[in-house]
């Protein structure tokens, strides 16, 4: 590893003001965001850590974390200069994953590769770090980063504006269509944390597909990932947003995502969660502008004592918008899944038309538990909203009808798994993608999940 | 082929159901069997293929000289058994065409390539006169109970059995697939191939002519005969059956 230039500070255990100050200095970062990450801090040394008192916490016990303080804030990362100094394990997610036509690999808390394809930037796409956007690009970093998630959302979100490094900032200027996706991979493998942040900027016109992979080597001792993802939709704009989260057992996953759509924007989502020890994601969906429309996908397996939590909200603001949930998960062995999904309608957001479905198949197991919380909150009268959520078994009759054609129980489980995240899978035209997805799915399923004798 | 002892069948909140059934069933045969509802023919049905909520409480099976018991519902499958279901399960999100590639290839020795499995899907697919866009379509989701029948003797020609045990497939069908059925049904006959066909009318009996005819009554079978016997039964009723051999002169 290359600490070369990395403040004392920023190595040891333990945030303080004095981190902030001095990440603040070491990325020479413009006063206006130094003087915003510590009034972050200040919001986050204000902000009791949220227990299961909270209504937003109630079935997800982060006690165990301990202080968030208590990690080591930055994490330095080795020189990279070609595709072949990365890890391994990074080159493979890179081969296995979907083609891209731009790609930033962030090892630790420093992105440690760029690639962009020669015609995005003759076409003006932006597709760098944070630290060398707000030196290249200040102007129009400044005008959109915190804005939708501020330091005021919750804790995590103090932290992370205080704290964050490295990160993702994409623009794609107005009418300039990206037919490849582009792809960010997020890579630790040292104890302590990592605070990616992303911001996605879509001018008026524009489309692009952009997928945000977290996944990790196990360091053993605990380790903190804590993002914020702003993704911004401009008129008639669309953008696919994927965030795909495998992070080694070792890790406390916590993460917003908030997007904002213009007018006639469409903005799609597909928020994955397989790895972690906890996993915490908060999604919302702003309705902003009339005739915008939102696509969320969730897809979820948790295994062992996992705990796999996503908080979604569809914030309808502006009339004649549509929103489209789906959340579909799977547990097996003793974990725990919690989805909890709010429709708002504002008054005057008349015309909306919004749908929440989540569904939780339990594995095999008696000891695995779901909890599903759909919610609807409507303050105008001339919209069509509906929510449902089921949670069940595998259906012993379904296995059976496989079984008695010939397929084995494992293949046969296998089959009805994957024919209840294709309701998902099958939404998103990314082949690569669900290539990578089916392989996860059938890592999670392994030998089966029908307990046996030993 | 098929050789049946004794067989006694219990399912947890129902007690024991099948209750000490014989029956043999030689290679290229066909045995119907007929009886009340509720008389264990599902029940003996389930057994056979080896649904984990039917449990066999005594008796044994063999099936070419193998202990059935023993052996898992693939396992069986694997074998040359198979079983066409009264009430076919939905499986959401496994299309068709992806389940019958799966136990085709799981119940042959070598496995088809993707041409030859669709040149064998398209044709028997087009036996059943089954729509080729049911090859997409999840397996049984929305299909209307006519459409889930055909389905199962779809599996049937895809699968080849030596031996398939059809429970009450000609129920719900209309004029035209009972004749479709039956036609798929009588494909497969020939020296290497049985069936147990469970009905309740003699109907579908003069498509696929039985060469046995039993009456099951109450967890047992009570009487057999030639076909005649389904005429017979049909013009007679269940109560001359049961004054006959009701329960009590058995036991
Ligand atoms: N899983 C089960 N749990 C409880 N009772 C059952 C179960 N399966 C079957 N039974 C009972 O066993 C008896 C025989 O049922 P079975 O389905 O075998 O009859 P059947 O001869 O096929 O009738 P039908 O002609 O109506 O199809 C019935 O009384 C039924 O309620
Ligand atoms: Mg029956």
């Amino acid at each position: 590893m290359s600490t070369n230039g990395v403040p004392e500070v920023l190595r040891k255990a333990g945030f303080t003001s004095e981190t902030v100050k001095a990440l603040s200095s070491y990325k020479d970062e413009p006063r206006w965001l130094a003087e915003k990450r510590l009034e972050a801090w200040r919001v986050f040394e204000e902000t009791p850590m949220p227990t299961r008192k909270d209504e937003a916490w109630r079935y997800t016990d982060i006690s165990e974390l301990g202080e968030l303080e208590s990690f080591v804030p930055y994490a330095a990362s080795p020189d990279v200069t070609r595709e072949g100094d990365l890890p391994g394990a990074v080159q493979r997610l890179i081969r296995e994953g979907e083609e891209n036509s731009a790609l930033l690999v962030q090892h630790n808390s420093e992105t440690t590769l760029r690639r962009v394809d020669e015609e995005l930037s003759s076409r003006g796409v932006i597709f760098t770090d944070l630290h060398t956007a707000l030196r290249e690009h200040e102007d129009l970093v400044r005008e959109k980063l915190f804005d939708q998630v501020p330091a005021g959302y919750d804790k995590f979100a103090a932290l992370s504006a205080a704290l964050f490094a490295g990160g993702t900032f994409l623009y794609v200027p107005r009418g300039v269509e990206v037919e490849v996706p582009i792809q960010s991979y997020y890579w630790l493998d040292v104890a302590g944390s990592i605070m990616p942040r992303t911001l996605v900027v879509v001018e008026e016109g524009a489309s692009v597909t952009y997928i945000d992979e977290y996944a990790s080597a196990d360091a053993g001792e605990p380790a903190l990932s804590n993002g914020a993802v702003e993704l911004f939709v401009g008129q008639g704009a669309s953008l696919r947003y994927v965030s795909l989260q495998n992070w080694a057992r070792n890790v406390y996953h916590f993460n917003t995502i908030r997007s904002a759509a213009g007018r006639d924007a469409t903005i799609n989502s597909l928020v994955v969660s397989f790895g972690a020890t906890l996993s915490r994601t908060n999604v919302e969906a702003g309705l902003t502008a009339p005739g915008s429309d939102s696509e969320m996908l969730g897809l979820y397996f948790a295994d062992e004592d996992q705990l796999i939590d996503h908080h979604t909200l569809q914030d309808h603001i502006a009339p004649s918008a549509h929103s489209d949930l789906l959340y579909k998960g799977a547990l097996r062995d003793e974990s725990r899944a919690v989805f909890s999904g709010l429709i708002r309608v504002e008054p005057g957001a008349q015309k909306t038309d919004a749908y929440q479905t989540n569904r939780n198949l339990i594995l095999g197991t008696d000891e695995a538990m779901a909890v599903s919380l759909p919610n609807l909150e409507i303050m105008a009268d001339d919209v069509k909203c509906s929510h449902g959520s089921t949670t069940g078994q595998v259906n012993e009759d379904e296995i059976f009808y496989l079984m008695s054609r010939g397929v084995p129980r494992q293949e046969a489980e296998k089959l009805v798994v994957f024919g209840f995240f294709g309701e998902v899978t099958s939404r998103v035209p990314l082949r690569g993608l669900r290539e990578k997805l089916d392989r996860a799915i059938e890592e999670k399923i392994g030998l089966g999940f029908e307990e046996r004798v030993a | 082929m098929l050789k049946i002892e004794n067989l006694r069948v219990a399912v947890e909140e129902g007690g024991e159901i099948v209750k000490g059934l014989d029956l043999e069933v030689g290679r290229g045969e066909i045995h119907a069997i007929m009886g009340p509802n509720g008389s264990g023919k599902s029940t003996l049905a389930n057994a056979l293929m080896g649904h984990p909520r039917y449990e066999v409480t005594g008796g044994s099976v063999t099936f070419e000289g193998e202990d059935l018991l023993e052996l898992e519902p693939d396992e069986r499958a694997r074998l040359g058994v198979f079983m066409a279901f009264q009430y076919p399960s939905e499986v959401p999100g496994v299309s068709v065409a992806n389940f019958l590639r799966t136990a085709v290839n799981s119940v042959r020795e070598e496995e088809l390539s993707a041409m030859e499995m669709y040149r064998l899907l398209q044709e028997k697919m087009r036996v059943m006169q089954i729509d080729p866009s049911f090859a997409e379509r999840y397996l049984n989701e929305g299909f209307s109970g006519g459409e889930k029948k055909r389905n199962e003797i779809l599996q049937l020609l895809m699968l080849q059995p030596k031996l398939a045990i059809l429970d009450e497939t000609d129920s719900g069908l209309d004029i035209d697939a009972l004749q479709v059925v039956a036609r798929g049904v009588n494909e497969m006959r020939g020296p290497e191939f049985s069936a147990i066909v469970i009905t309740h009318y003699s109907r579908i009996l003069r498509y696929i002519e039985p060469d046995y005819v039993h009456v099951m009554l109450d967890g047992r079978i009570v009487t057999s005969g030639g076909k005649e016997l389904a005429d017979e039964l049909e013009a007679k009723g269940y109560d001359w059956v049961r004054q006959e051999f009701g329960a009590g002169t058995q036991s």
